[in-house]
């Protein structure tokens, strides 16, 4: 990597500080020391891996689902796409469906990759430029990403600037391109959408692999502690300090105030959303509050004294519920500021007074004085807001459902069409006031508040949230924190069996909590897979769902299952950001089990990885644009991604065909690169299912790969038949397609699979060495 | 008109409102798929199979009614083959969505309206705008009347 001039603000060092700081920074030393062979693709840019996508867009086709009939993003419009009409400057439905599909993974990639450059930018502020970059003693690769993007072996945390900019650089190519008579082609949309998607992931892993270096996060750590879960984790009689958001930065300075001064029995601190992932990496003793869906939830409750809000997912009104309760509101990021007074500049004591004396927020960019202000303001304050919420009292509840006008209307504003007209007049005193459905509700709620918008009489979900009040006020599981990396020791132990098909898969439940129909169905579904020996991962909001739910014995799936990477076990990564773990746990089984130069070798990696790697993502709850860019990311390299229903809004879906045999012919590196015929697999690279159990068939499905051995494709056949059968009662009728030899068939099964598929007319098929890269692509 | 589930898209030509008698009487048309989904059994009892009949059944989800199918796949997958010719594109003149999940159903039902020269009818209580027909948000009340009166307006 060519060496880069980076220019930093401010500089605070052992009472050192330096204003407009401009640092040299490169690795050119340090490359001529790495003797691993580079590919072609150094820094890749918007146009450099067209060749991987057309590659990959060739075989999977782009659904588009569009969302709107009309452009109307310049003032040629709107303008109207139905019958196959053009726009004023020429782009047809297609062309502008995978303009927004890109626009949105921009938008996401974008947050990540702000979050990357503040949590840098805060590390070299806070402890300078040299922070080693140290993911324990069990991982070399330390970086997989920035290895395989951009050629190098980052050594400190001053050596991700360059990194950062490049994908700055990249994402500002773009959003170009998605502005008004730039692209035109719907493939070249989509092909600037895997780029992004990239970019996020890049993002992703530079942020995580900083906060870990700095922060003392666990690096790779395969008995990670539990932390407490769940609304009933926060002790209200306590001051009470919430943080929500994604940047840790803040809650560093929380938990160091707090323990500098030794107030942990004092008061309590919880978060909700990936910040609470994070804190908890750091101190485990902080309360995971619950997922993005508790974020408005727990504020009317009243028992959180400050808010504390950095950057992303953070609802718009969240001052005004802060209002509704009195809570004070701290706001540390330029992403999200909400009309509040600078006080950067005035003593943490004078900005105390002033919240106590009644200021309801303060915008505080100065992120160690963030600690000593929220933790003080909030035990001043706690004793005057003790009684105070704003959701009703139990005995005025009756009056309320009472006097529902069973217009229905809330049933149509709620985005998962939960019944509540029925469950109020369940609740109704004449029909026995039976409030069961409304708590059932409150299990499946996603916390939007759409619903109390529409109501003319009441909000509902506050109703809902006063009915359940015994069930969240003992709201108390555990989740594991976030491991971190996946350790190289891992992947040498289990990379043979995931390439040999022996490990059935590994599936990762990464990001929001946007579930159809609540998050229990997800946390069955990962028992159920861990049961069978897949490799399970989680991350961000997915991971909480995972915690919030017991089984039998009362225990949640991180105290059933070990949390390390291997078969039967289920391990959390951690926060959004350290979704980057999961993609880089495929990369390093390609680095250290198969020999793949990662450096500047992106197309001969992401190839391995698609033909070999049975690895799934699975993103059940998606709500946010990060999610899609992080799975745009994740499709590049070559993971397939299952989605929830709701990943329709997000317009495409990349859907293989396996009636049509031309698109599953690969070249076989064993036999000279003569073309071969390969089975459908993986058959989607981006899928949305309708129901969860349609979702752990497909994921199932997904892990499936060409390189299979014949015991590991028995294996993952297995799995399949069997839940396919569980959930549909049916045997798969595409089962055909997926048997190359008898002896994959399962045994129990074989005599008769047999008959029907020599029926059929099926012949077997050898085993190839896939690629779809000439011999001339790649280095080994 | 009736309100979408979904406010805020602007669309060109939102569908129209579908009847009870209305249905009866396109489902005796011949060429008619059914995509049945994984809600079907939110339809009151003994009303799926006399409203089937005669069609192809495709079924997605997990949805396991008592009726004959021509296949299983997912909706997301059913809907690109419609949508692509030399496969079930240009078979059939009319596809019936019954009990698919409501948000899945709005992203497919723009898919054929923009993709596919079927005819697009959805049963979901909640309004379909992308659908050529489709119910109003009706009450369930009003809705299980609607499909009892198409079912009567079949056999009738
Ligand atoms: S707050 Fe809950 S119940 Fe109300 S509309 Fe949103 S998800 Fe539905
Ligand atoms: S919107 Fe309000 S009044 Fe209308 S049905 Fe729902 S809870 Fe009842």
């Amino acid at each position: 990597m060519e060496s880069r001039n980076v220019r930093l603000d401010r500089l605070e060092k052992g009472g050192l500080q330096v204003e407009g700081l401009e640092l040299t920074v490169g690795d050119i030393e340090r490359e001529e020391l790495w003797d691993e062979p580079a590919g072609p693709y150094h820094l890749p840019g918007i146009k450099d891996l067209r060749r991987w996508d057309h590659l990959l867009l060739g075989r999977y086709d782009s659904s588009y689902e569009p969302t709107r009939d009309v452009c109307d993003l310049c003032t040629f419009g709107p303008c109207d796409l139905t019958d196959g009409k053009k726009s004023a400057c020429g782009l047809d439905i297609s062309g502008q469906t995978a303009r927004m599909n890109l626009l949105t993974t921009v938008m996401g990639a974008a947050a990540h990759l702000s979050h990357a450059r503040e949590i840098v930018e805060h590390v070299i502020e806070k402890f300078g430029p040299d922070v080693e970059i140290d993911m324990g003693s069990k991982n070399d690769v330390e970086a997989p990403m920035v290895r395989v993007i951009a050629g190098t072996i980052p050594e400190t945390v001053g050596d991700l600037l360059p990194v950062v900019e490049y994908c700055e650089e990249e994402m500002n190519h773009l959003t170009s391109a998605t502005s008004t008579m730039q692209e035109g082609s719907p493939l070249e949309f989509d092909s600037k959408s895997l780029h992004a998607g990239m970019m996020d992931n890049l993002a992703l892993e530079i942020a995580d692999i900083a906060q870990i270096s700095a922060f003392d996060m666990p690096r790779g750590d395969e008995d990670a502690p539990l932390a407490e879960i769940g609304m009933g984790t926060m002790d209200p009689e306590k001051p009470v300090v919430l943080a929500i958001g994604h940047n840790v930065a803040p809650g560093t300075s929380i938990i160091d105030y707090m323990v500098e001064n030794g107030l942990e029995e004092e008061v309590e601190v919880g978060a909700v959303c990936c910040n609470a992932h994070d804190m908890t990496r750091i101190n485990p003793h902080v309360n995971v509050v619950g997922a993005l869906s508790k974020q408005v939830k727990y504020i009317r409750t009243g028992a959180p004294d400050v808010v504390v809000i950095d950057e992303q997912c953070i609802r718009a009104d969240v001052l005004e519920e802060c209002r509704k309760v009195g809570a004070r509101l701290v706001a540390c990021s330029g992403q999200a500021v909400h009309e509040l007074q600078d006080v950067s500049d005035r003593d943490p004591g004078d900005i105390v007074e002033m919240m106590v004396d009644g200021e309801d927020g303060v915008f505080l960019p100065e992120i160690e004085k963030v600690g000593e202000v929220a933790i003080e303001t909030a035990r001043s304050v706690y004793e005057d807001r003790l009684g105070r919420k704003a959701i009703p009292e139990v005995d005025e509840l009756q009056g309320i459902i009472d006097s529902c006008t069973e217009c229905g209307r809330c049933d149509r504003a709620c985005p998962e069409f939960l019944p509540i007209t029925d469950a109020m007049v369940d609740g109704m005193e004449e029909n026995g006031g039976d409030w069961s459905g409304l708590e059932e509700l409150w299990d499946r709620c996603v916390g939007c508040t759409r619903c109390d918008e529409v109501c003319p009489v009441m909000d509902p979900m506050s109703v809902q949230e006063t009915a359940s009040e015994h069930r969240w006020k003992t709201e108390r599981n555990v989740v594991r924190t976030g491991r971190g990396p996946i350790n190289d020791t891992e992947i040498r132990n289990v990379g043979a069996p995931i390439v040999l098909g022996e490990i059935p898969g590994v599936v990762a439940f990464v990001g929001c909590d946007n579930y159809p129909d609540g998050g229990r169905s997800v946390a069955e579904v990962i028992r159920d897979l861990a049961e069978r020996n897949y490799i399970v991962l989680t991350s961000g909001c997915s991971a909480m769902t995972a915690g919030d739910h017991t089984f039998e014995d009362g225990q949640t799936v991180y105290e059933m299952f070990d949390g390390r990477f291997d078969k039967g076990c289920v391990s959390n990564v951690g926060s959004c950001v350290a979704n980057a773990h999961i993609v880089d746990a495929a990369l390093k089984i390609a680095n250290l089990f198969a020999n793949v130069p990662l450096r500047d070798n992106f197309e001969e990696v992401s190839d391995y990885v698609l033909h070999r790697i049975g690895a799934v993502g699975v993103c059940w709850g998606v709500y946010h644009q990060k999610a899609l860019a992080i799975a745009n990311g994740a499709k590049r390299w070559g993971i397939p991604v299952v989605q929830g229903p709701h990943g329709v809004k997000f317009r495409r879906q990349e859907l293989g065909r396996p009636d049509l045999d031309e698109r599953w012919v690969v070249n076989d590196a064993n036999r000279d690169y003569e073309e071969v015929q390969i089975e459908p697999a993986p058959e989607h690279l981006g899928y949305s299912a309708e129901s969860i159990e349609e979702m752990a068939v497909m994921a199932v499905k997904l892990c499936m790969r060409p390189n299979d051995t014949r015991q590991g494709r028995m294996i993952k056949l297995t799995n399949y038949i069997d839940l396919y059968r569980k959930y549909f009662d049916e045997y798969p009728s595409d089962l055909a397609r997926f048997v190359r030899h008898e002896k994959e068939v399962p045994l129990t099964e074989r005599e008769e699979v047999m008959e029907v598929l020599e029926d059929r007319g099926w012949e077997p098929r050898e085993t190839p060495n896939p690629t779809m890269l000439r011999e001339e692509d790649r280095l080994i | 008109m009736t309100q979408a589930h979904s406010p805020g898209n602007v669309r060109v030509k939102p569908g129209a409102d579908l009847n009870g008698a209305m249905l009866g009487k396109l489902l005796n048309r011949p060429g008619t798929l059914f995509l049945v989904g994984s809600q079907w059994k939110e339809l009151p009892d003994g009303v799926l199979e006399p409203l089937v009949d005669g069609g192809d059944v495709i079924l997605t989800g997990s949805a396991n009614p008592p009726v004959e199918k021509v296949a299983r796949m997912g909706v997301s997958e059913a809907c690109h083959l419609l949508c692509s010719e030399g496969s079930l594109g240009g078979e059939y003149g009319q596809v019936v969505f019954v009990g698919i999940p409501h948000h899945i159903a709005t992203g497919m039902l723009s898919k054929l309206k923009h993709y596919s020269d079927a005819t697009a009818i959805s049963l979901d209580r909640g309004f379909q705008p992308d659908a050529n027909l489709a119910f109003p948000n009706l009450s369930r009340e009003d809705w299980e009347e609607e499909l009892g009166e198409a079912v009567e307006r079949r056999s009738a």
